[in-house]
């Protein structure tokens, strides 16, 4: 069976779940609207023009804090698993910084540079950046020995063993850590936006919950849901792609 | 019994010891290793586990530092992997770059001064030593053992070396892919002129491939005695390995190596 | 870890901090919100002796082993039971997929309109996401355990009982344990993120009032407090592994270095 997609049928469960939430609640429930007013719900906001921008801008946000997390985490993660001085010296900042729960970081990044956009990218770049520099410690570590001596053996200077072999050994640990940064900077991201109310998805969660819109609230936790999904999703092709190269034993673990 | 040193002598190792820290003080690994290689010559080391096979190959490759004693390539002392000396390890599936293709992992030492079509060329030219054309594209992953360890044979060629080091390269084969690939290597030198340091446990195996054969032996390991190979220079596996030389050879490196293993 | 690697490791750590109290201090950088250790270390040492400050990191405590033991319990359960029927995991997994990469924060408004300001909405958020882990990870594990196994099993005409219990839950122990210590530390996060911007309790609240109130000091003095209270959970838990399943644990070797 296909891992990335299981079987269709697998979705019978959540299927029937909604089937019977939408035929037994009735539409005008106050704590559980069923999924047909989640539906109108979202079209009314759409007809009112805040949600495209508010999708739009959780998007954006998203995808920008990520890239910036993987170059620095990725870069940092070569540093600090090639260099045994900077990795013994580290060591415990890194210990600590891996407990810390991420969403910490919101409240400081506010206080230190107040509401603005570029906080938001720096909060998500900051938390995503982690679990690949951890990843990427680790993979480095993870670098058969024996490479090194065919390197050496070939002439190759340090930075150029470091380009040519492990920096490209280390991409399957990257993108476990990746796939870690893809989940934790949509939390971050979401996070941001209803800790702070910056423009976002979340914002428009706030409000529903505020004005007691339930079925506001469980659309957009629906369509976030949805585009985790499908976040989630078009990671998985792009790590098929990469992983190709590899051996399955690599590639599936 | 090596002692003089030849005039041609590619590798020469004077007195070389190597010892390695341990947690209480330090280990000696290798003492008093003598031995001169010829050109054009192929010099199998045979020995037991645990006598410093892989070390000694560190070493003469440049990789690591004897701890004392001197180590000549062409006549100069060694410090770091010399220009002309390629290796060959016996993991091969770690020493070959597992995401780059049969033909990009043959490129590896090369890709760097050559311009690309001469890059293309040379890689091409190697498969074919090898006999690997069909599967330029594949991955290592891909192959079997054999073809695997072909593939790092093809690498360490397209450095156009003078001289080969091989540690243990066909341990860990099966006994056929270990003939065909012990013939191919012959034949590689018959082509290619390079001189040979094969290490190995397997004492046939030394005989068959030698000119001359070297016994590492005790803890720390040295080279006890060494051998001229009096089998000329076509062999085959039958003929010779049915040789009274090859037989007496055999009886000899035996004893030389189980009376003190 | 050897003693010169924990030396550098406590060197790194107090080169930064000594750098940031010169930095700070010295007034190179001036900038009223960020304190120097000191002052944080001096704000902490204020905090901790107070009476409210047991009763905060005791809530969040709470929170987060309740929503723990919760969500392990449900998610090893059905984990166990995916794991060990392919049918099961047929009807199930593609459900799983979708709901799994929901994020957890979202769930907080929602859990607000149904709860209010209350533990039951912080156990809401702290159990959806912390199931996951649970139970993917159990079901991989049972999942898992090699065809040898189960083979032997059934030539000795095992009961279904002691088929789990001798078979497939020592085999699959690793994966539940790896499992129950992703749900653990996810809790402890989902606990503080509830407390942020939700129920108005534990240290997450106290984190966000300090933030609020401009006391920079206090506010780095609950995030140690949080990190620290990541780190002994985290710490505890795998001390508890090693003792039930010693020999499962091998420090991986640094091997690739620049020399």
């Amino acid at each position: 069976m296909n891992r990335l997609l299981p079987a269709w049928v697998g979705l019978l469960p959540l299927g029937i779940l909604l089937l019977v939430w939408q035929v037994a609640v009735p539409a005008a429930s106050p704590n559980f609207p069923p999924p047909l007013a989640w539906w109108h719900a979202l079209v009314a906001m759409a007809r009112a023009g805040v949600l495209v921008p508010a999708v739009f801008e959780t998007l954006w946000t998203f995808l920008a804090g990520l890239v910036i997390a993987i170059v620095a985490g990725f870069g940092l993660g070569i540093l600090i698993g090639t260099v045994r001085q900077v990795r013994d010296w580290s060591t415990l900042i890194l210990e600590f910084m891996r407990a810390l729960p991420p969403p910490v970081v919101v409240p400081i990044a506010v206080l230190m540079m107040g509401f603005a956009p570029a906080m938001k990218l720096t909060v998500i770049a900051i938390t995503a950046a982690w679990p690949i520099l951890l990843n990427t410690v680790a993979g480095v570590q993870a670098v058969p020995p024996l490479l090194s001596d065919v390197g050496r053996s070939m002439h190759m200077p340090w930075h150029v063993r470091v380009w040519r072999i492990v920096v490209p050994a280390t991409v399957p640990a990257l993108l476990v850590g990746v796939r870690v940064a893809v989940a934790l900077a949509i939390v971050i991201t979401l996070l941001i936006e209803i800790f702070t109310s910056l423009p976002g998805i979340g914002v428009l969660m706030v409000q529903g919950q505020r004005n007691y819109n339930s079925a506001q609230v469980f659309g957009l936790l629906g369509l976030v849901g949805v585009l985790a999904y499908m976040l989630t999703i078009v990671f998985a092709l792009i790590e098929g792609v990469v992983l190709s190269r590899w051996p399955p034993r690599v590639a599936h673990r | 019994m090596q002692g003089g040193v030849s005039a041609s002598a590619v590798f020469e190792l004077r007195n070389v010891a190597y010892t390695v820290p341990v947690r209480e003080g330090q280990r000696d690994i290798l003492r008093g290793v003598d031995f001169a290689l010829g050109a054009g010559e192929i010099l199998a080391i045979v020995g037991p586990s645990g006598t410093g096979k892989t070390s000694l190959i560190r070493i003469i490759a440049g990789l690591v530092a004897q701890s004392s004693g001197e180590v000549l390539f062409r006549g100069r002392p060694v410090a770091g992997p010399p220009e002309g000396v390629a290796v060959v390890f016996q993991d091969y599936a770690n020493a070959l770059l597992q995401w780059r293709t049969v033909a990009a992992n043959i490129a590896l030492g090369i890709e760097r001064r050559l311009d690309r079509a001469a890059c293309a060329r040379q890689v091409e030219r190697c498969l074919a030593l090898v006999g690997l054309e069909r599967h330029a594209g594949d991955y290592p992953w891909q192959l079997s053992g054999g073809m695997q360890q072909r593939v790092q044979i093809a690498r360490a060629l397209a450095l156009e070396p003078a001289v080969l080091l091989m540690d243990e390269p066909f341990a860990s084969l099966d006994a056929m892919t270990k003939a065909s690939l012990q013939d191919e290597m012959l034949r590689l030198r018959g082509e290619t002129g390079a001189s040979f340091v094969f290490i190995t446990h397997d004492i046939e195996e030394a005989i068959y491939l030698g000119d001359r054969v070297a016994v590492l032996r005790g803890r720390p390991g040295t080279i006890a005695e060494t051998h001229g190979v009096g089998l000329g220079a076509v062999r085959d596996q039958v003929a010779s390995r049915a040789a009274p030389e090859f037989l007496e050879l055999r009886q000899r490196l035996h004893g030389a190596i189980g009376a003190h293993a | 870890m050897t003693g010169r690697q924990w030396a550098s490791g406590v060197g790194g750590l107090l080169v930064c901090l000594a750098v940031w109290q010169v930095l700070v201090g010295s007034g190179l950088i001036e900038y009223d919100l960020l304190p120097s250790p000191w002052t944080i270390a001096a704000g902490l040492s204020t905090l901790v002796v107070e009476p409210a400050f047991a009763v905060e990191l005791g809530h969040t405590l709470a929170a987060t082993l309740l929503g723990w033991l919760v969500a392990v319990l449900a998610g090893t359960g059905l984990g166990a039971l995916l794991g060990t029927s392919p049918r099961a995991r047929r009807y199930c997994l593609a459900s799983i997929e979708v709901l799994r990469p929901l994020p957890a924060v979202a769930f907080v408004p929602v859990a607000l309109l149904l709860f209010g300001f209350s533990l039951q909405m912080e156990l809401l958020v702290i159990v959806a996401p912390a199931l996951w882990p649970a139970l993917v990870n159990t079901m991989e594990g049972f999942a898992g355990v090699p065809q040898r196994l189960t083979d032997v099993a059934a030539t000795f005409h095992l009961s279904a009982g002691t088929r789990l219990w001798r078979v497939y839950l020592p085999a699959a122990a690793p994966a539940v344990l790896v499992g129950m210590r992703l749900s653990l530390s996810l809790a402890l996060v989902m606990a503080v993120v509830a407390e942020m911007v939700g129920n108005p309790e534990g240290l997450g609240y106290a984190l966000v009032r300090e933030q609020q109130a401009l006391h920079p000091d206090l506010m780095f003095g609950y995030v140690l407090v949080i990190g620290v209270a990541g780190m002994v959970l985290n710490g505890l838990l795998l001390l508890a592994s090693r003792f039930a399943l010693p020999g499962l644990f091998r420090r991986p070797v640094a091997r690739w270095d620049s020399a």
